[in-house]
């Protein structure tokens, strides 16, 4: 951003030293910056004053420039003694001696003009700097033991108080103002002068609230990074390093944290959702996972809307994939879909013990019910094929909706 | 069958170590690599049978080392092991000539049969490997090159449905009641298939994908 580094170069570390003050330590400051000795700045100041008064005056804005420093870490003195500052001294300097030039060659420029002048033009400084400074420094570190928000603001206030005062001394002393129109004049005054102060001070706070805004944005970002992997994969790594003598469950964890980390970064949320065929399924597929720790393998071709057919053949799958995690004694349960042009056909595959179909049937509710029956009710099927040590699978098959399967068969055809 | 000479190439030591361990039993690991150059300065070293390799790697990817040893060594066969699920990684390194795809989960025994099945010139279809390729073709890839060359026959359909179920070779041999060494054929036809599948299409296939 332009704005900000313009800014680096205007405001310099410009930092009293409260290690080594006489009134407030701006000289010392001023010297730390220029790389003179402070007895110089100190007597420049001095004769300046005397001579016209404005010694004060460029006191009191390098005072209002400066900023406290911590006499112990020393850190403002060390931030970038640059060019900057020397150069914004010797720009003050130049411009009071030119001022005292027009003085002197320019009879219209008179005490009247130019005090009033001065001071508006330190004035608005102040403020504009000020204001910048004051959003800058909180954005950046609001902890830093930077001057507070209430002194920038009262720097400001000051600033905007210079600049109007010297509006209105301007007019008050160069016209032949009529009683009547004074107090009109004065409104005018000030209010050019709070628009002269607050045009680019509104400008600089729209630009530093977008950065700001950024940056907090990106903050949260990384914040919810950091939580999401501390709550994650950092706690599920310990629970594992703690587990040792359970291997089972180390698989268990590792899988349920592979699964949660890859939805995670895939962003597309796909645990707890179930508006497509694929997502339930795979959804149903890691809850039964995580409640018994049997890895299951889904493969899913095609896709499907999750209407209620497929949402009671998807109930049916996790019934089937619940038994085969339950009874079977297998080390790897693999479900397979298909969306084939009209229908969709799960296959939930185990090769553990299996068993005979015809003898649990009558007295397993879960697989006539939940399975058969859930199947049937909506014109699907489901054929179960077991034997006793050689694993079991089961196929279920759902006819899709009408308006699904002509979706399914022009992407078919093409 | 006789040890095959493997090479093994991970970006990752833990991952090298892990797959050395695990094969170590029915394979001798005759060298690592851990970038694409590496690689395949080593693989033209050792002539290995099979080389495992990760989809992803420093210096390009899986299908850059199958490039860079093509032509060099015609009898080194590739089998792609990865975390990574997403379909166009996986369909990449298969098109640059890998016989194979299997994930990095895969239990010990199945990886070593696998390498096993590669080194003897097989062709591996994990499920997901299967359901990749089914999809794929479910699709209808468009080939106005050769229309005859990238169908799949009603046979390899249900060999890649099986396979994609679940079922080893033998099963589904047993199954279809055809020879285990039919159910090979039909696999690395497949295999060959998508290889030479019109590149253009199956890469908008796999963007596709993973769009949805």
């Amino acid at each position: 951003m332009t704005d900000t580094n313009r800014l680096r170069l205007l405001v310099p570390a410009l930092a009293r030293r409260s290690d080594d003050r006489v009134l407030t330590g701006t000289s010392a400051g001023l010297a730390d910056l220029c790389g003179v000795d402070a007895l110089v700045i100190r007597v420049a100041f001095v004769t300046l004053g005397i001579a016209g008064g404005f010694g004060i005056a460029l006191y009191l804005a390098a005072y209002l420039y400066s900023l406290a420093t911590d006499p112990v870490t020393g850190t403002q003195q060390d931030v970038e003694p640059d060019r900057a500052g020397e150069r914004l001294f010797g720009v003050g300097l130049v411009s009071f001696g030119l001022m005292f030039a027009a003085r002197a060659f320019w009879p219209l420029f008179v005490d009247s003009v130019a005090w009033p002048l001065a001071v508006l033009a330190v004035g608005f400084v102040i403020a504009v700097e000020q204001g910048q400074l004051q959003l800058k420094d909180l954005g950046l570190s609001p902890d830093s033991g930077r001057p507070s928000a209430r002194l920038m603001a009262a720097r400001v206030l000051i600033g905007l108080g210079l600049t109007v005062g010297g509006f209105v001394a301007l007019l008050a002393f160069n016209f032949d103002i009529g009683e009547i129109n004074e107090l009109v004049l004065a409104a005018l005054a000030i209010i050019a002068g709070i628009a002269l102060v607050l045009g680019p001070w509104i400008g600089s706070v729209t630009g530093d609230l977008v950065q700001e805004k950024r940056r907090r944005i990106r903050s949260e970002e990384r914040a919810e990074l950091a939580a999401q992997l501390h709550d994650s994969v950092l706690q599920t790594l310990s629970l594992i390093q703690r587990s040792d003598d359970d291997p089972a469950r180390m698989v268990q964890l590792a899988r349920r944290q592979e699964r949660e980390l890859r939805s995670w970064l895939h962003g597309d949320g796909r645990l707890g959702h179930s508006e497509r065929l694929r997502e339930g399924l795979e959804t149903a597929a890691a809850e039964v996972e995580d409640d018994h720790g049997t890895p299951i393998d889904v493969v899913v071709v095609g896709d499907a809307t999750a209407d209620e057919r497929v949402r009671s053949l998807l109930l049916a799958a996790r019934e089937a994939m619940l038994n085969a995690a339950r009874h079977s004694k297998a080390a790897r349960i693999d479900v397979f879909a298909e969306v084939a042009a009209g229908s969709v056909e799960i296959y939930v595959r185990d090769t553990g013990v299996g068993f005979d179909p015809d003898a649990i049937e009558t007295d397993r509710r879960g697989v006539t019910e939940s399975i058969m029956g859930r199947m049937k009710r909506l014109g699907g099927s489901a054929v179960i094929q077991s034997n006793p040590g050689e694993g079991t699978e089961v196929e279920l098959e759902m006819p899709l909706s009408s308006q699904e399967s002509t979706r399914v068969e022009e992407g078919g055809t093409r | 069958m006789s040890r095959p000479r493997v090479v093994v190439v991970d970006d990752h030591e833990l991952v090298r170590s892990g797959v050395k361990t695990t094969i170590s039993s029915a394979c001798e690991v005759v060298g690592e690599a851990a970038d694409v150059e590496t690689a395949i300065d080593v693989i033209c070293e050792q002539h290995p049978d099979v080389v495992l390799l990760d989809v992803h790697l420093p210096g390009g990817d899986g299908p850059a080392v199958i490039e860079g040893v093509n032509g060099r060594m015609v009898e080194t066969k590739f089998l792609a092991l990865s975390v990574s699920d997403a379909a166009d990684d996986v369909i990449a390194v298969i098109r640059a000539g890998a016989r194979g795809y299997v994930t990095k989960s895969i239990a010990s025994d199945d990886l070593i049969a696998a390498v096993q099945r590669v080194a003897g010139g097989d062709a591996v279809f994990s499920p997901r490997l299967a359901g990749f390729v089914l999809d794929a073709f479910a699709n209808n890839l468009p080939a106005p090159d050769d229309p005859d060359l990238d169908q799949l026959t009603n046979r390899e359909r249900e060999v890649l449905r099986l396979l994609a179920r679940g079922y080893a070779y033998k099963e589904i041999a047993r199954r279809l009641s055809i020879s285990v060494k039919t159910v090979e054929t039909h696999a690395s036809a497949v295999l060959r298939k998508l290889q030479l599948s019109n590149r253009h299409e199956l890469s908008e296939w796999a963007h596709r994908r993973n769009i949805v």
